[in-house]
């Protein structure tokens, strides 16, 4: 009960770094905004809205992936700046190469295009055409191409 | 008051087990066994237990490692059945001898599936937690672990209703709105036409409608410390919890209901040992 207590007084105190299994349960406890635009996957869909609203494991599996992918650098230079930083305090000295990955955009697209065949139609030929930007008027998300060529 | 008994335990066991399946299938219907994610590329939390699994490498085992994947899924989603049919039923294996290999087996499991495009590892605690209890030989030992957890899960849900309160968001108005827009855009973007957008754009409009929802779920997850005092709600708290997921699940489609399992202690906590530890 005492180490439990500890190691959760703990994991409140450096909040951000956690030892499993004692995390810092948030559940959307940061305040948030409504934004003026928002970063989107925009994809198609095989599948209707009704199934999607249903299964939205098959949703953050792809776009988790897109994320990941996106994030590799600052996932390698986490290793540097947290992982060994703080490994080699305790006397530690991890290897690299066991927290760091490097995949390049063909072989991840290769890999994706058919990974995600069977939720979304993967027809893009990089990373930057899965994103796309939304303004928010205060009614409704809508892509700001869309509004380009509205606007002309 | 009703006497624990091993009557309990096996209820308790059963429950998990029926719960643990209904959430595989529908884990095997959204792709999310590891076979299904075939996983290439991993990330690094912050997270002490996880930096040291992966000094193993096992991680990387895994990657286009399909046979791998395979494997750990099938061990994975075998054991409880196994566990059910040769230590409860059969009683051919010292639940003991079993449950530290179930245990052993599943942190390794659910630390690797984490690094992967997955989930958030706190759905996969009842999968870290309950095999340990279940390696209990006595009944006594049975009980104290399940109030253990009990105290764990109680634990975990109010603390989550004390970071709102924390980090101020309880107290603002537009949080509901704010949080259902980044929740849900891509869904918004695809789909603006169907009748959950209308729904969430209705929501999003009028945020002192929808900041009611977030005062509720908090109040909700505060209502959990109730269970510190008395064990006398906890029937109630449980089908508060079942209702809280579900009402999460239409909100924000996040499915939950793995975490179900550790709030089992709940039903079983009224009664009492024969003999208690003095």
């Amino acid at each position: 009960m005492v180490v439990f207590i500890i190691m959760q007084l703990f994991c409140f105190y450096k909040q951000g770094m956690v030892f499993s299994p004692w995390y810092n349960y948030g559940m959307y406890s940061a305040k948030s905004y409504p934004q003026k635009q928002y970063e989107v996957y925009n994809v198609s869909y095989k599948y209707g809205p009704t199934t999607r609203f249903f299964f939205p494991y098959r949703d953050d599996r792809i776009f988790l992936t897109l994320t990941m992918f996106r994030r590799q650098e600052s996932n390698n230079l986490f290793f540097e700046n947290s992982v060994a930083r703080i490994s080699n305090k305790i006397g530690l000295h991890p290897s690299s190469n066991r927290y760091t990955s490097h995949i390049s955009e063909t072989n991840f697209l290769t890999w994706f295009n058919r990974y995600a065949n069977s939720w979304i139609y993967p027809s893009k030929n990089s990373i930057a055409d899965y994103t796309s930007v939304a303004i928010w008027n205060g009614i409704e998300l809508k892509l700001a191409d869309s509004l380009q060529q509205g606007g002309k | 008051m009703e006497e624990f008994s091993t009557r309990h335990r096996r209820l308790f066991l059963i429950y998990y087990i029926i719960i643990f399946y209904i959430l595989a299938v529908y884990n095997w219907l959204s792709g999310m066994f590891l076979y299904q994610l075939q996983p290439i590329l991993f990330h690094t939390p912050f997270d002490g237990t996880s930096w040291l699994l992966m000094q193993t490498g096992i991680h990387q085992w895994l990657l286009t490692n399909r046979a791998g994947c395979l494997f750990f899924d099938t061990v994975f989603y075998m054991t409880p059945l196994t566990f059910w049919w040769f230590c409860e039923k059969k009683r051919v294996i010292s639940p003991l001898l079993f449950g530290i290999c179930w245990t052993t087996f599943n942190w390794l499991y659910v630390l690797c599936y984490v690094l992967f495009p997955s989930t958030s590892v706190e759905k996969f605690l009842p999968a870290l937690l309950l095999p340990i209890l279940f390696a209990t030989t006595s009944i006594t030992s049975f009980y104290y672990l399940m109030h253990g957890l009990r105290y764990f899960f109680l634990f975990f849900f109010v603390s989550t209703g004390i970071w709102k309160l924390r980090t101020e968001a309880v107290f603002n108005i537009e949080q509901t709105s704010g949080i259902l827009l980044l929740q849900h855009k891509e869904f918004l973007i695809a789909s603006p036409r169907h009748w959950y957008s209308a729904f969430l754009y209705w929501l999003i409009r009028n945020p002192y409608l929808s900041y009611f929802l977030y005062l509720a779920a908090t109040i909700v997850e505060l209502t959990f410390v109730i269970g510190f005092f008395t064990k006398k709600y906890d029937k109630q708290l449980f089908f508060l919890l079942v209702f809280f997921f579900a009402a999460n699940f239409i909100l924000m489609r996040i499915p939950f209901f793995e975490i179900l399992p550790l709030a089992l202690p709940l039903l079983f906590s009224r009664s009492t040992l024969k003999a208690p530890l003095q």
